[in-house]
């Protein structure tokens, strides 16, 4: 018996799947301006693995620091950039350890 | 804050903060002229009040440079007082972020001004803010140990409530130049969390026996 092939709108079914999962897995970028003391976007969802980029507009240096220490951007200078790796345990609550009213919040993406 | 604590405060925080606020609200400088009379037992050579802009009184962009200048250099200046007299980590700290972020503060007015070629024109408020610093270190120089750590956070206090409502009153409704008043618009939220930063070092030291 002789195989027949499959449809071409199989294939792109197929195939639109696969680049669905391998999107899944793949880490993002995720930009926050600091602006006035504040971040934003103030809540962002990610996964381990993605990477923070935080962009000081203010004139004085702040940072981005997880309440349990999972992370760390370090000083980010004024008019400066500091980027971060998500951790495994990366999500959660975080707060500048300049300025401690200053908090941001990233929750695991599903 | 008991009564010597609260005359403390008031004695130092009066002689840089008194004019600032007169710019926005008479009432309020008048009310404050009258604590620092009567509470100034051993007074310093306060600064007169009378120097101050007449309420209400109109304050041009250079002259809102001059005291933008002087208000960040003021109290950058008493953070590296804190940071040298200081004996609360949290005090030591909070006088190291005082001077770095009024430092940057004052780095950012200073370029604007001089793209907008704006030359900052002193007038009584930025003279008093000057002298009225001065005074205040002064006499936080002859205070040591928990005094000096009260002593200094009081002030803190005192002086961002008062500039954050002459910001509100004053200086960004006079600010002609766009450019200033955004300078203003984003400033305000560095002296609010001063506030909010001080405020609460100040609970704790008043928790402390």
């Amino acid at each position: 018996m002789s195989a027949r092939p499959a449809h071409p709108a199989v294939w792109a079914a197929l195939l639109a799947a696969l680049a669905g999962c391998a999107g899944a897995g793949k880490p993002v970028r995720h930009q926050f301006q600091i602006t006035a003391f504040v971040y934003q976007p103030a809540t962002e969802p990610v996964r381990a693995g993605d990477t923070l980029v935080f962009v000081n507009h203010d004139a004085v240096p702040h940072t981005a620091t997880a309440a349990g220490g999972a992370w760390d951007s370090g000083e980010i200078p004024a008019g400066g950039t500091r980027t971060v790796v998500v951790p495994a345990n990366g999500a959660g609550d975080y707060k500048c350890i300049f300025h401690p009213n200053m908090h941001g919040s990233l929750t695991a993406a599903k | 804050m008991n009564r010597s604590a609260r005359t403390l405060a008031i004695t130092l925080s009066a002689p840089a903060l008194l004019l600032l606020a007169a710019c926005g609200d008479k009432d309020d400088a008048n009310n404050s002229t009258s604590d620092t009379t009567t509470v100034a037992a051993t007074p310093p050579p306060a600064p007169a009040p009378a120097a101050a802009p007449a309420a209400g009184a109109t304050v041009t962009d250079p002259q809102i440079a001059a005291i933008v200048v002087a208000a960040n250099a003021t109290d950058s200046a008493s953070g590296v007082l804190a940071q040298q007299k200081g004996t609360n980590p949290k005090v030591k700290d909070f006088g190291k972020r005082m001077e770095t972020d009024h430092g940057g503060v004052n780095k950012q007015a200073v370029a604007l001004v001089t793209k907008l070629n704006v030359t900052p024109e002193e007038n009584p408020t930025s003279r008093q803010l000057t002298q009225g610093g001065e005074q205040s270190r002064q006499q936080l120089s002859g205070l040591s140990g928990a005094a000096f750590d009260r002593g200094y956070i009081d002030h803190e206090v005192e002086y961002h409530q008062t500039v954050l409502q002459a910001i509100d009153g004053t200086l960004i409704p006079n600010a002609q130049n766009a450019e200033l008043k955004a300078l203003l618009q984003q400033v305000r939220p560095a002296v609010a969390a001063h506030l909010q930063m001080a405020q609460d070092i100040q609970k704790e030291l008043q928790a402390q026996p």
